[in-house]
């Protein structure tokens, strides 16, 4: 009977079946690369069928093999910052979009607006298409330090032993994200939304 | 020790300030500058809600880069096999306990 029940504890097809498009699509979030993203699924799941008896349930399954999968995620861009260190791109000053917009006694070159109430903004798909599309157009190392942070929540701390840099560049590195989404969603996202009058 | 920072600095400190608490200093600095600015108090604004709308993407069901909106039915098949195989060699080592 025991025994019996410890095998029919685990379902691992269920999980793909439950969980899979959605723990995909997560990973693409952040490796932007579809074989890749599933070689980290499966990984997930093999992990979790290994700690399955350790997982106590407090949290729901989708929790649960999310927070594995974030590790998996850390871990093999950790294994590719040694590969191509972000380092080098800290250095560069191509990509760092604040050159554009400030001027050379640091003020605005370009005036700031209002975008409104965050979660009515929020609610609409246009947004997150625009959110996509600004994403997407980050460069690869911008975009992975800003996943590993605000989709995943690693603590900076953590962020900077994943991609192996200092604290100092790591920080340069969001602000580049941040500052390069917000110029993008201003230039099409709100410029659509006040010209239309939707805002 | 300077207190006025540019537009810049302020920027970068909201950014910071998403992810760390600032020193006493730089806290002061940036208080001192989003009230006698005009611009930066929206910035402050907008970079918080990119930081939000992060944290929402994150979960959001939006297809990414190449439209794989989910898992392709190969690396599905894949995947279970692997896992079907793992979960066999651990139940027979199980049984064996």
């Amino acid at each position: 009977m025991q025994k019996d029940s410890i095998l029919r504890a685990t379902d691992p097809d269920e999980w793909l079946e439950s969980h899979g498009d959605a723990l995909f699509r997560f990973a693409m979030k952040h490796l932007h690369d579809s074989a890749s993203a599933e070689d980290v699924v499966q990984e997930t799941l093999l992990a979790a069928l290994q700690t399955w008896d350790r997982f106590a349930g407090n949290a729901s399954e989708r929790t649960w093999l999310t927070s594995i999968l974030k590790h998996k995620i850390a871990d093999l861009i950790h294994k590719q910052s040694r590969e191509s260190p972000f380092e080098n791109d800290v250095q560069d000053s191509h990509g760092n979009p604040a050159a554009c917009l400030f001027d050379q006694r640091g003020e605005w070159v370009v005036p700031q607006r209002a975008w409104g109430d965050p979660d009515a903004m929020y609610e609409q798909n246009r947004f997150w298409e625009a959110f996509t599309c600004c994403y997407d157009g980050l460069s690869p190392k911008l975009a992975t330090a800003f996943s590993l942070r605000e989709f995943s929540g690693f603590s900076i701390d953590e962020l900077c032993e994943i991609l192996n840099i200092s604290s100092s560049n790591c920080s340069v590195i969001l602000y580049r994200a941040r500052l390069a989404l917000k110029a993008c969603l201003e230039s099409g996202w709100f410029d659509n939304t006040i010209r239309e009058g939707v805002s | 020790m300077k207190i006025n920072i540019s537009c810049q600095e302020a920027s970068q400190l909201v950014s910071r300030q998403i992810d760390q608490q600032l020193s006493l200093m730089d806290s002061v600095r940036l208080r001192a500058h989003l009230l006698i600015c005009k611009a930066c108090p929206v910035m402050h604004r907008n970079l918080k809600a990119i930081h939000q709308a992060g944290l929402k993407y994150a979960f959001r069901d939006e297809a990414k880069g190449g439209g794989a909106s989910g898992l392709s039915p190969e690396a599905k098949g894949r995947i279970s096999g692997t896992l079907r195989q793992e979960k066999g060699d651990r139940d027979a080592e199980r049984l064996k306990e």
